[in-house]
């Protein structure tokens, strides 16, 4: 029988200690960005952490605000829906690619209107967000919902106050259809809004466009579920009014190319009888080099999780799900390196 | 020798009055802030719109190798009012973007005179931004 003395023992146990604590480290990645996809992202971080020793702190700031903290380097990944171009993203060391996509959709708050009750073209949606159409029973309106009874009511237009992907997209698709908006505003994640009231966030927005009757906002698709507001139906490119749902945002999203350096892909006014003329990127950002080994390893195989999980089969976003482009996306993790210079993926 | 030190103040003074006024003339009284960050980083962190900042660091880059300006600034609301659009023909994606700034030709002046300044920016296909200052009100 071996008998341990005190000393002997009290090493025994404080390295056992040590050991335990080694094996059950739990490392903390830190994200921000984009309140788009938060829906998503949430049940993804719950998921995971759930069988990994990884904490992973998200704040949904908004997409420029998660540019800017990846800039900054105070998180490990950022999640923009403002698609960043070759050229700035050379300007950072940034990689980026696309995580998952979604429907940007025009909501609204109208006595006796429910979901699809509205019909609306792209000209007229302009026109409202410009303050040229103030009242819902204006003439535009009515001949295109000769059916509906729209009172005299104040149209309350409802727009970001953070730099958002949702903002950048929603303008995009104006651009392209209101000649007006094009010309005087154009399309970015900020603007000099000509009418409206600003909110925080896509819950910001769609919680004022419910509380607030005449409101229109736009929101992504799940939080209008969420907080159950009245979508429209919106005239898309090939002249058909189109209500959003999953498979409207699956036909603009196939689309999709994704042959640039950047995988930047604008989706909107998509040709398609079925086509959702608003369908919305999040992209990752994670700098190339300079990066902390740990963290940057359980940064990419969160991301790594993501594409080959089944939890991407959600109801309301669309999954990256191609073979060939997450093999490339992945391909291109091999030039994420450390502050040494290493490779982070062997 | 008292005398020639109070006529050398009162000189300076009347100088940083006169100086005052050049750079201020342009904006009729209005108030105005301008800002100088130079580097992608600072414009990002200080809040400039993403998708328009490689157009500010290329423009900023123009000004620094040209011979017709000394300098640029930017007034604070520039990427609040920037113009930004893009249009894809083709499968190739042309982005274009106008702002405002204020440059300072580079001529022989006793004073600094700022001028107002339309920048515009032609990304195309995601390269690098090519770019077009026109002096506002007046020739180049």
């Amino acid at each position: 029988m071996i008998i341990l003395q005190r000393p002997v023992l009290g090493w025994i146990i404080l390295l056992s200690i040590f050991f335990f604590q080694q094996a059950h480290a739990v490392t903390e990645i830190d994200g921000a960005g984009a309140t788009f996809p938060l829906p998503i992202l949430k049940q993804w971080i719950a998921s995971y952490e759930s069988n990994h020793p990884v904490k992973i702190d998200y704040k949904a700031v908004g997409s420029a605000d998660g540019i800017k903290s990846i800039t900054a380097r105070t998180v490990d990944f950022a999640i923009t829906d403002i698609g960043l171009t070759r050229s700035e993203l050379s300007q950072d060391d940034l990689l980026q690619f696309p995580l998952v996509a979604g429907g940007i959709v025009p909501v609204v708050n109208l006595p006796r209107v429910q979901s699809a009750g509205l019909k609306l073209t792209g000209e007229v949606l302009a026109d409202i967000f410009m303050g040229k159409i103030a009242y819902w029973d204006d003439a535009r309106i009515q001949s295109l919902n000769p059916t509906l009874a729209l009172g005299h009511l104040a149209i309350k237009v409802i727009h970001r106050k953070d730099g958002s992907g949702s903002t950048f997209t929603f303008t995009n698709y104006l651009s392209k259809v209101s000649e007006a908006w094009e010309q005087s505003l154009g399309m970015g994640s900020t603007l000099n809004w000509p009418v409206g009231e600003a909110r925080m966030g896509n819950e910001g927005v769609a919680k004022s466009v419910s509380e607030v009757e005449g409101a229109i906002g736009y929101v992504e698709y799940l939080s209008a579920e969420r907080f159950k507001l009245a979508t429209i139906n919106l005239k898309n490119k090939d002249g058909y009014f189109v209500a959003p749902n999953p498979a409207s945002f699956a036909q603009a999203f196939q689309q999709a190319s994704w042959k640039r350096a950047s995988y930047y892909e604008s989706l909107t006014n998509l040709p398609g009888a079925n086509s959702w003329p608003i369908v919305a990127v999040s992209y990752a950002l994670v700098h190339r080099t300079n990066n902390d080994y740990e963290e940057a390893k359980k940064t990419l195989d969160f991301l790594d999780w993501i594409y080959s999980s089944a939890m991407n089969q959600n109801d309301g976003y669309i999954s990256i799900t191609d073979p060939a482009l997450i093999k490339r996306i992945k391909g291109s993790w091999k030039e994420i390196k450390d502050s040494k210079g290493n490779t982070v993926l062997k | 020798m008292k005398l020639k030190a109070y006529s050398y103040s009162c000189m300076v003074a009347a100088l940083f009055c006169l100086s005052s006024i050049a750079n201020n003339a342009w904006s009729a009284g209005a108030p105005t802030t301008f800002h100088v960050s130079k580097d992608f980083r600072s414009l990002i962190v200080q809040g400039e719109r993403p998708e328009i900042v490689a157009c500010m660091m290329a423009t900023r880059f123009l000004v620094k190798h040209s011979s017709e300006f000394e300098d640029l600034r930017w007034p604070n609301n520039a990427s609040q009012s920037a113009v930004l659009n893009e249009k894809e023909i083709n499968g190739q994606l042309t982005r274009t973007i106008v702002l405002q700034a204020q440059v300072l030709p580079d001529v022989p002046a006793i004073f600094e005179t700022w001028k107002p300044a339309q920048v515009q920016c032609k990304q195309v296909d995601e390269g690098y931004p090519a770019v077009k200052i026109t002096i506002l009100g007046g020739s180049k």
